[in-house]
């Protein structure tokens, strides 16, 4: 089992996650990368996804939308807008939410009002695959 | 001397205020509390991420980007943050004089204003106003500040100002609230010069995919949430000030009441003094 290392998942509305984890999954622009103890200092971005720590050897899920980490030979902090555990979803809002983007994407906007939809989309999407599939249970 | 209808009329009147500023007292009093647990949750953020980004640029060499480096033009942007009212003590005039102050020494500037007083203020001065935001005063939330920030990113990709400060009060307790400028844009390291890293490494930082990408995703991310920490913070100033403005314009009003009715009670004891004395009179010469 890969040693313990100290992460940090900090939104600007809450600390999410401080402490001890052998391994965490984030999904970046060009896949999934997971840093471990000893990473090299590097700083990544953080794609609208789904999150995985290793805490004690069990893996627990949750969903991220765009921000990004950088790791530290002391420590590993994501800095995210906003990290849920798929318990604390909203079904029902994201399904609006997936709605509404959809809407808005139906209609011609400028280009930045575009991505802007494709981004509240994707992080509605995620919302719904990660709530839906799995609680992660006490 | 008033005589005992007139103050009683203003005995009235000042319970009358005394009811709202109490009201006004309590309500802030409440929305103060809202607003310091927000701040308690960000201001890690606020801070970690400050301290993140500077630890970046330590590790960092020489990086090309458009968000990144001096400005060499002086066209500034001011987000000036006030309240959307007034009734709270010191707390607009003081962010805005400050503000005002701070944007003197730019020649061509522009002017975004959060909050009705801001508004109010640049316009009776004299200056263009060039973005208001509405309605985000009183409503700090992250979806506000995503909001602001594309706004100011899009003007400043299209190259129509090189650096973008930020005025807003900073809160430092329910008692200490003080006006501050932030620099958002163009990041240097000389942003960060007040604020302290504690790691001791001199490894050079990879970026992935690219420096160039990192930034353009980084750099956004971490406006939007120093904005939504602005925000955060300037609603808790606002609030403890108003509360603290209330609570001396109810004690102000009780005085103010003791004092007439004191007056009122002599002038009513004068006035049946008077009339006994008038009685005793006309009894004296009848008899």
């Amino acid at each position: 089992m890969p040693e313990k290392y100290t992460l940090e998942i900090i939104t600007p509305e809450r600390i999410f996650f401080r402490g001890e984890v052998q391994s965490v999954i984030i999904p970046t622009s060009d896949g999934y990368m997971s840093i471990q103890k000893m990473h090299e200092p590097m700083v990544a971005t953080i794609v609208v996804g789904d999150m995985k720590l290793q805490i004690d050897g069990e893996w627990k899920q949750c969903t991220t939308t765009d921000g990004f980490v950088e790791v530290r030979p002391d420590e590993t902090i994501i800095f995210s807008q906003a990290v849920e555990w798929p318990e604390e979803i909203d079904l029902r809002r994201a399904q609006e939410a997936r709605e509404r983007a959809e809407e808005q994407l139906r209609q011609k906007k400028s280009h930045q009002e575009y991505m802007q939809n494709q981004i509240a989309l994707a992080r509605a999407m995620v919302r719904l695959r990660v709530g839906r599939r799995n609680r992660n249970l006490e | 001397m008033p005589s005992i209808g007139d103050i009683k009329h203003s005995i009235r009147s000042i319970t009358d205020t005394e009811q709202i500023t109490r009201a006004m007292h309590l309500i802030s009093t409440s929305k103060m509390k809202k607003a310091i647990n927000k701040y308690e949750s960000n201001h890690v953020h606020f801070e970690r991420v400050q301290s993140a980004l500077k630890d970046i640029f330590a590790h960092t060499s020489e990086v090309d980007h458009p968000y990144i480096g001096e400005s060499e033009n002086g066209r500034a942007a001011f987000i000036t943050i006030a309240a959307d009212k007034g009734l709270c003590g010191g707390y607009n005039h003081r962010i805005l004089e400050f503000a005002e102050k701070s944007m003197a020494a730019s020649e061509e500037k522009y002017i975004l204003t959060v909050g009705q007083e801001a508004r109010a203020y640049f316009e009776r001065r004299g200056y263009m106003i060039d973005v208001e935001f509405l309605h985000v005063s009183q409503n700090p939330s992250l979806y506000n500040a995503r909001n602001i920030t594309n706004d100011i990113l899009e003007l400043y990709d299209n190259g129509l100002m090189d650096e973008v400060y930020v005025a807003y009060t900073q809160f430092h307790s329910v008692l200490k609230q003080e006006p501050k400028l932030l620099k958002l844009l163009p990041l240097s390291s000389s942003n960060f010069a007040d604020i302290d890293v504690e790691t001791q490494y001199t490894a050079e930082m990879n970026y992935h995919p690219s420096p160039k990408e990192v930034f353009d995703i980084l750099v956004p991310q971490y406006i939007v949430g120093l904005v939504y920490g602005c925000l955060v913070q300037s609603y808790a100033s606002e609030h403890c000030a108003r509360m603290a403005a209330m609570e001396n314009a109810t004690n102000n009003a009780e005085d103010m009441i003791d004092d007439l009715t004191k007056k009122y009670n002599r002038a009513r004891q004068s006035s049946i003094t008077n009339e006994i004395s008038e009685i005793i009179g006309a009894l004296e010469t009848l008899s």
